[in-house]
């Protein structure tokens, strides 16, 4: 069996065994969704205009929620080292893995987000868009989550400072994705920003795992 | 289960560690069917050396070569066995080892009957004993067709009975034509083997 099938098995079944892996994001989104009309204004035409953004932010920081973990495991397993006894380059791993914990933890995250949407009347073609910018900007954020936790292993409780090192990698995608809600919401021509934000999220999936490789690199030749 | 047979040369290995020098300039070379015990007390620098041997950690001078081509390139020939059991808490130990392994089920099925683990293969890696869980993941062992096997301190947590079955297994691999170095704090194992002993090497 191949490396990359049994990296996607093991990945599957540890989600199988830990299923609030894949709950606790969206328990997640959706409190931070639902407090919103509570603590802003229950006028369902304020909520239909920040709706989007909110979900946004709430879908970024539910991403953030278990960042710290995914390299964690493999670390402290030792698997991690195993992984350089493959004749694969570290950073095809990390990549499958980046690709199974998208699929398996961030995808499902963006299909509840229609539904949270209509919580807040948002209106439909924005959720369309909502949906389809959160498809293209995740693999990226996937990735800069991947290398905020690669670089912070060592530490114990890493989170925060994680989150630090991400933020900035952050901004011009939640730049251009606010740009493609507002554009919706206008009814202007949204491709450009689509095509910016693709062409990002294709970029750092082809450089981060490099860089992601060689912060996991370094945890393994300081550790025993 | 050795199917290609390598060679393995350290060359004049240096390393210090937090200003300490754990050896230096050492050398040696381990042809197919030869076992090499590092021994030594506690924080002499098994492991480092160890890891320098698995190109897991780089020395400050010298060079590790398997047949004559960097680590770093032949690194598939390496079955490397750390202090981590590589046994996920939450996976099934069949499961761990298909990941580990890559290994037909029928071999696996083998290699839990070795170590005594046949009735295990659905208990997840919380439920075992802390010596069934590096019985599982030395059934490796049983898998793995690496011509060099570098183990760090396989024998820990083992009763007397797996430590004769793991003997027995790193012997058949050194028959085979396979390469061994291990460490380890006990004395009863193996008797036909070098021993280096890092508490005797050049340390200036």
């Amino acid at each position: 069996m191949s490396i990359e099938r049994r990296l996607i098995i093991r990945e599957f079944r540890l989600l199988i065994a830990r299923p609030a892996d894949l709950f606790k994001p969206m328990w997640f989104l959706t409190l931070v969704v639902s407090v919103m009309p509570l603590a802003l204004s229950p006028d369902s035409k304020i909520l239909a205009d920040i709706g989007s953004a909110v979900i946004w932010v709430g879908v970024l920081l539910a991403l953030l929620l278990n960042s710290d973990q995914l390299f964690y495991d493999d670390f402290d397993t030792g698997v991690l080292e195993q992984y350089l006894f493959v004749d694969r380059p570290l950073s095809w791993i990390v990549g499958m893995k980046l690709i199974s914990h998208w699929i398996l933890q961030v995808v499902p995250l963006i299909i509840v987000t229609p539904l949270i949407a209509l919580m807040l009347s948002v209106d439909g073609l924005v959720i369309h868009m909502l949906v389809l910018s959160l498809f293209v900007a995740t693999p990226a954020l996937t990735c800069f989550t991947g290398l905020g936790a690669a670089l912070t292993l060592g530490t114990r409780r890493s989170g925060v400072l994680g989150v630090l090192v991400m933020m900035p990698l952050f901004v011009p995608v939640i730049i251009l994705a606010s740009g493609i809600l507002i554009r919706a919401k206008d009814g202007t021509e949204v491709l450009p920003l689509f095509a910016l934000l693709g062409a990002f999220s294709i970029a750092s999936a082809i450089s981060v795992p490099v860089a992601i490789a060689a912060a996991l690199r370094l945890n393994i030749g300081g550790s025993n | 289960m050795s199917t290609t047979l390598s060679t393995l040369t350290f060359n004049a290995l240096s390393c210090e560690r937090d200003d300490r020098i754990l050896f230096k300039n050492l050398s040696g070379k381990l042809e197919p069917g030869n076992i090499l015990c590092v021994s030594g007390p506690n924080g002499i620098g098994k492991t480092t050396l160890l890891r320098i041997l698995a190109d897991l950690y780089q020395p400050d001078e010298g060079s590790v070569l398997i047949n004559d081509q960097k680590v770093c390139l032949c690194r598939n020939q390496i079955l490397y066995f750390g202090h981590k059991t590589q046994i996920s808490k939450d996976l099934t130990i069949i499961d761990n080892l298909l990941f580990l392994t890559g290994a037909a089920p029928n071999i696996l099925q083998t290699a839990f009957m070795a170590v005594g683990l046949e009735h295990y293969y659905d208990s997840r890696g919380r439920e075992l004993s802390q010596g069934q869980q590096r019985r599982a993941a030395l059934a490796r062992l049983w898998c793995s067709s690496a011509p060099i096997w570098i183990l760090d301190e396989p024998y820990t947590a083992l009763d007397s009975e797996m430590v004769t079955i793991l003997d027995k297994q790193i012997s058949r691999h050194a028959e085979g034509g396979g390469i061994c170095v291990f460490t380890t704090h006990s004395r009863s194992q193996l008797l036909a083997h070098d021993t280096l002993d890092l508490a005797n090497v050049y340390r200036a």
